[in-house]
């Protein structure tokens, strides 16, 4: 079962993968915004970081306080987005002090389509959507089918990916980079670049956790 | 490209601080910050059992929109930095403080920005035990055609929403009353502008956009979002008539009465807003719609941005009384 310090550690995760890639994912966000998308997520998953688990029983509670510092430290539409995405994820753990796989499978789908519905993004706008919804739609189909969890976290990871690529192609179709419109075909989307960041780095620490 | 504006500041980090720092020590008996975020400014006397109104969204539009908190209008707002919607948490806490227990309407301008930091708030509250509803405002007719409403920015028109979910409120109304007669209003009020100069960021300086000596854009946004024509310079009269054909166009005003606003965006000045007014009168006038209320000056600006908006709303017996009824902020008599 998952309880705060386990979600606590996963931050830690998601926050050194994310600050690693901070510059490139800066670069990718420098054509068509304004270069800060790697500052903005580093800042937001270091904010998360720094709440102390120790501090909380309730996964509801503790991720709450989560999205407020994540949403305090970054302003912009990346800060209310995961904010978003956390506080879904509250909603549903309210009152809980551990979590199971299949929990935390319904948590990621509402978190994300709590994204969604806050950014009135959809498949194909070229966002970080793009990468997050094929994950949260294909891990919670998978999770109540028999077979091991590190099987169905992968298969969907892969389809994150191929969601997260699937962008290269795509035009802009909302927020800033959408001004650039034909231009900004050829690139990753950098919010769906560091979206599969985060989802690397979860999925990569629960397939260690789970094999040692 | 225009030179660097010359900018009265001291620290161009603490631009909004400061500003706050200033209404503050002068409205002091009328405006507070609230204790649980800075950025929260309320009524110092709240009316008990009224719906809350909250409204709020980027600074650098002054008196937009702290100069909207006062009686008979708002009784909260939250404060972003220069033209960046304000977090939820600020928003979250005014809403709090101005519940009486009957719930609170949270009024916002349809940007991306405001709309999910808003809504955002929206949610935070009502995990919070407090009933809340959203109103966007969406009066631009320049930023996207007709039969998408709800894709357009709000501008100026924000103030006439304002009003009517103020006064409207005071009729001890309930949200959901409020929310109806406040949306008759949003729907029924067009505005367009038009820019002559650009502004700057006052913590850079640096004009927003260019645009030539002899040249002016309609349509454009109060943030230097681009327009529908970049067009020669007109003289007023054709300036009048050609904001008056494009409100009419999109929303039928012939023959209604209409609150109508002649707003400056911070560079024109009111010797040119008269000239505009009166040729927009002669304009209505032809088509047969009556003034019931008229306002002229800045009530929206853009800093230093040159240029004005025409901002129309359509009347009926209720949206008379709410535009007529009386209100006080710190900036406004109406």
């Amino acid at each position: 079962m998952i309880g705060t310090q386990q979600l606590h550690e996963l931050f830690l995760e998601i926050s050194k993968c994310i600050h690693e890639k901070r510059d490139e994912l800066c670069d990718l966000d420098g054509f068509a915004g304004d270069g800060d998308h790697g500052i903005s997520m580093d800042i937001g998953w270091a904010a998360a970081c720094s709440v102390s688990p120790t501090d909380y029983t309730d996964i509801g509670e503790y991720l709450k306080v989560c999205a407020k510092a994540f949403i305090q430290a970054v302003g912009a539409s990346i800060g209310p987005l995961y904010g978003t995405a956390l506080l879904r994820a509250a909603k549903y753990a309210a009152g809980k002090s551990a979590v199971s796989p299949e929990d935390c499978a319904q948590m990621i789908l509402l978190g994300v389509e709590g994204m969604q519905e806050r950014g009135k993004a959809k498949i194909g706008d070229k966002t970080l959507i793009d990468t997050l919804l094929p994950f949260a739609t294909t891990f919670a189909e998978s999770i109540n089918r028999s077979g091991p969890l590190e099987q169905k976290v992968l298969t969907a990871l892969d389809a994150a990916r191929d969601g997260m690529e699937s962008t290269r192609d795509m035009v802009a179709n909302i927020g800033r980079s959408s001004r650039h419109g034909e231009k900004s075909r050829g690139r990753l989307d950098p919010g769906a670049a560091s979206a599969f960041v985060v989802l690397q780095a979860g999925v990569s620490m629960l397939v260690k956790t789970r094999v040692s | 490209m225009k030179q660097m504006a010359k900018k009265l500041i001291n620290h161009p980090d603490e631009i909004i601080d400061d500003m706050l720092v200033g209404i503050l020590r002068m409205h002091g008996d009328v405006l507070r910050r609230c204790e649980d975020d800075p950025r929260a400014v309320v009524r110092t006397t709240l009316e008990p059992g009224k719906v809350g109104i909250v409204i709020g969204g980027g600074s650098g539009h002054e008196p937009a929109f702290i100069g909207y908190v006062g009686e008979g209008l708002a009784d909260g707002v939250a404060v972003g930095n220069i033209f960046a919607s304000p977090s939820p948490y600020p928003i979250l806490t005014a809403a709090k403080e101005v519940d009486q227990g009957n719930g609170v309407l949270l009024i916002y301008g349809n940007y991306s920005g405001d709309n999910m930091n808003f809504s955002m708030a929206a949610e935070l509250a009502e995990m919070d035990g407090h009933q809340v509803k959203e109103l966007v405002v969406h009066d631009d007719v320049a930023s996207a055609p007709k039969g998408e409403e709800h894709k357009r920015r709000g501008i100026a028109g924000e103030v006439f929403v304002y009003k009517v979910a103020g006064a409207k409120a005071r009729t001890g109304a309930s949200l959901d009353e409020v929310y109806a007669t406040t949306e008759k209003a949003n729907n029924w009020t067009r505005t367009i502008g038009i820019a002559l100069e650009p502004c700057s960021l006052p913590q850079t300086g640096k004009p927003i956009f260019s645009i030539g000596p002899d040249e002016m854009e309609i349509g454009m946004g109060v943030h230097g979002e681009p327009g529908i024509h970049r067009v020669k310079l007109m003289s007023a009269e054709e300036v009048a008539n050609r904001l008056v054909e494009a409100i009419c166009e999109d929303f039928d005003y012939d023959g209604s009465d209409v609150a109508v606003l002649v707003n400056g965006l911070g560079a024109t000045s009111l010797l040119e807003l008269y000239i505009l007014y009166d040729n927009m009168a002669d304009a209505l006038a032809k088509r047969n719609i009556r003034i019931h209320r008229s306002f002229v000056g800045e009530y929206i600006t853009s800093q230093e941005m040159s240029g004005c908006s025409l901002t129309m709303m359509k009347l009926d017996e209720e949206l008379k009384a709410m535009i007529d009824a009386p209100g006080k902020t710190c900036c406004f008599h109406f």
